[in-house]
């Protein structure tokens, strides 16, 4: 009797031990699968981006051959094609903690450039002798940075490096182990730094740090205690407590104070002044609005009593959205007949009583003194020709407005329709230039 | 037997018109001036009146946006009206005098989501075409400005999104902004958002939202699969400020948590300020 228990148990043990195995195995061979496939994945990836960097190099190579704008056009117009899907392909791997930025900063400048001198330019003109030496010197980075590629994919293939050892190495703190991949990818970049270097004044050409650069500040520095005092007069929040205070670091392109104040009875207010002169650049309330009693018009006029009230005056109401029981309203800045786009306050008024909820003259206070020309070289009938005829132009004005290059210029602004679709065309007032067309939703 | 049928026809045309009457003099629009970004009951109203009259050739999706302007323009400067796009007291009355509006009608072809005009002078009929797949107000999609349901209290769904960014995007962004930083302070939540779309900004990144948020390693939240949590209302606020233009990150690039971080090189990056718990740098 005893005997025979002991047989059943050691008999449910052994299924139970081989169930567990065969449980594990299947786990651990799901997990093979899984890892080979996103392995194969940043396999594919780093190979395509070799490939694309490699055809890159032969691109620009070809165009460096080649003379006039029109020959070059197609091959110009490859390179771009090219630099967008290396980039693409250099986006899939797991490198955002490494610093591989500039080999992405790279293939960036190559679009940038491809695009300005071979797809938008309309022009039959020669290449100019500067942007001839600007395609040399991005072949030479081309050369550089794919002979670097092939080398890392070499020791990738005769080593079988793993692309996920890379992502464990960098997620782990094992970075500065040897890591081969890591180290080849990380001479890439090393080299590529002199070239990013030498490229133009404002690099890297960020468009986000070149956006929030403050340059006509004006007014002395102010202590901690001026910043919090008019913060309190700007929102007239006298009573607020200040729940904290600090100040941005050396990655900060201002100096700025960064204020969150505690309002009686109300929902937190974070607000950013300026050290220099001690402007109010944005807030935020955390007031969540859950009613809408007030209309769209109403907050309109909120807005413009505000704005008067802070003493900034001939701003036009540009653009009004309503959404969520809030309606966030754009104005920009007019010079004379100009509509000076860069120059753009946001208000966020809440629909329940009219308060302003949030406030930002980043835009403004960075391009409101920008010098640009006011007077149209075309007039406006010149520049109309241009315009597709089956389009009906209800709306004329003249403005400024910054294109890709980051340059402002003057542009007649023309909103047209046909049939149910409104366009926005902004057209050179100087050469005719296309410099936006903008498809406004409904 | 067909006399039957006639008196039946006549019957439902009869309660029909009745109706119609009824309901023409029974709503009308709010006090409100009604302008151009403006949403809701008013704007659905105006749409439909405008179409009624022929002005208005687009979607009644209670959105003034571009095509409702033009309408209205064209409306006001053909009566004889001031021509400022916006519908006020006597543009109003105008409207009214001009047209007629069947509440019942456009309410329940805008809760079945059918695609429908609402023409004067055509059996409305045969102005509705049912649509078989239920739409879906919160599949990806294009964005604002299709014919969203009014949900059941009469609240309308429809954001206004600014011009470049999808419904998709902005839901996207939402589940990210919720799973990286769903116990930080709103505006730290604000700053996550805009981290986000300055990277999409950046040439050393992708340049659309989706694959700034999906690169391999760059936020937690997809590595480890919160980001399909469910994302609240609060994250979802925050995400519109952001995409509206507000970066309380002052235009960072990486924030990392100093607890956690597990990278050496995110510590070398220039730090700009510290929001709650993350450190934003650039």
């Amino acid at each position: 009797m005893r005997r025979r228990n002991k047989f059943i148990f050691g008999a449910v043990a052994i299924v139970a031990i081989l169930a567990l195995a065969f449980w594990g195995f299947q786990e651990h061979r799901l997990r093979n699968l899984v890892t080979i496939h996103a392995e194969n994945h940043y396999q594919q990836s780093f190979h395509e981006l070799a490939y694309y960097v490699d055809s890159l190099e032969e691109s620009l190579g070809m165009s460096l051959a080649m003379q006039s704008r029109d020959t070059m056009r197609p091959q110009l117009v490859e390179t771009w094609r090219l630099s967008a899907l290396a980039h693409a392909a250099a986006n899939e791997l797991p490198l955002t903690l490494l610093p591989f930025n500039r080999t992405n900063e790279f293939l960036a400048h190559v679009g940038e450039f491809t695009y300005n001198s071979g797809v938008k330019s309309s022009s039959d003109r020669k290449l100019s002798g500067k942007e001839y030496q600007t395609l040399q010197k991005l072949y030479r980075e081309s050369k550089t940075i794919s002979e670097g590629l092939r080398e890392v994919q070499g020791q990738v293939m005769s080593h079988h490096l793993r692309w996920m050892d890379v992502e464990w190495a960098l997620k782990g703190k094992k970075q500065n182990q040897d890591n081969q991949v890591i180290d080849g990818l990380k001479r890439i970049d090393g080299q590529a730094t002199d070239y990013t270097q030498s490229f133009s004044p404002e690099n890297p050409r960020n468009m986000v740090l070149e956006k929030k650069k403050f340059n006509q500040m004006t007014g002395p520095e102010i202590t901690k205690d001026e910043a919090v005092s008019r913060l309190k007069k700007w929102l007239s929040l006298d009573n607020a407590r200040v729940k904290r205070i600090s100040e941005t670091g050396k990655g900060s392109n201002e100096d700025f104070y960064d204020i969150t104040l505690n309002p009686a009875g109300g929902k937190p207010v974070a607000a950013a002044v300026t050290k220099k002169g001690g402007h109010v650049v944005w807030f935020i309330s955390s007031r969540n609005v859950t009613k809408e009693e007030i209309s769209l018009f109403d907050a309109v006029q909120r807005s413009s009593l505000f704005l008067k009230q802070h003493r900034m005056m001939g701003m036009q109401l540009t653009k009004r959205d309503q959404y969520q029981n809030v309606a966030v309203l754009t104005y920009v800045l007019k010079k004379g007949n100009v509509r000076f786009y860069p120059a753009s306050v946001k208000i966020k008024v809440a629909l329940d009583n009219g308060d302003i909820l949030a406030f930002d003259q980043t835009d403004f206070l960075f391009n409101k003194s920008e010098g640009a020309p006011l007077k149209p070289k075309l007039s406006e009938q010149q520049v109309r020709r241009q315009i597709n005829k089956d389009l009906k132009i209800q709306e004329t004005n003249l403005a400024v407005f910054q294109n890709s290059l980051l340059k402002n210029v003057l542009c007649y602004e023309f909103f047209a329709t046909k049939g149910d679709n409104t366009y926005r065309l902004l057209l050179n007032a100087r050469n005719g230039d296309q410099e936006k067309v903008e498809l406004l939703r409904n | 037997m067909k006399k039957h049928q006639i008196i039946h026809v006549l019957g439902i045309l009869l309660a029909l018109s009745g109706f119609l009457i009824y309901s023409e003099h029974a709503v009308a629009f709010s006090s409100q001036v009604i302008t151009q970004g403006a949403s809701g009951d008013d704007v659905i109203e105006l749409q439909s009146r405008l179409q009624y009259s022929g002005f208005y050739k687009g979607k009644i999706d209670g959105h003034f946006g571009y095509g409702t302007y033009w309408a209205l323009r064209t409306f006001q400067e053909q009566f004889g009206l001031t021509v400022d796009g916006q519908a006020g007291t006597s543009t109003k009355q105008k409207l009214i005098h001009a047209s007629k509006f069947d509440k019942a009608y456009i309410y329940q072809n805008l809760q079945e989501g059918n695609t429908f005009t609402y023409y004067g002078g055509i059996p409305l009929d045969q102005q509705v075409k049912k649509d078989s797949r239920k739409s879906d107000t919160s599949g990806g999609g294009q964005s604002s400005g299709g014919n969203k349901l009014p949900s059941s209290n009469g609240k309308y769904t429809i954001d206004n999104l600014p011009q470049g960014y999808t419904k998709a995007d902005v839901n996207l962004m939402a589940n990210a902004v919720y799973g990286e930083s769903r116990g930080e302070p709103y505006i730290g939540q604000v700053a996550v958002s805009a981290v986000i779309i300055n990277r999409v900004a950046d040439p050393r990144f992708p340049n659309n939202i989706s694959d700034v948020i999906f690169q391999p390693g760059a936020f937690t939240a997809v590595s480890d699969g919160q980001i399909w949590l469910t994302p609240n209302e609060t994250a979802k606020r925050a995400v519109m400020d952001a995409i509206n233009g507000w970066d309380p990150s002052q235009g960072a690039l990486y924030y990392f948590n100093p607890d956690t971080a597990t990278s050496a090189w995110i510590w070398t990056r220039p730090q700009i300020q510290k929001i709650g718990k993350h450190i934003f740098c650039k």
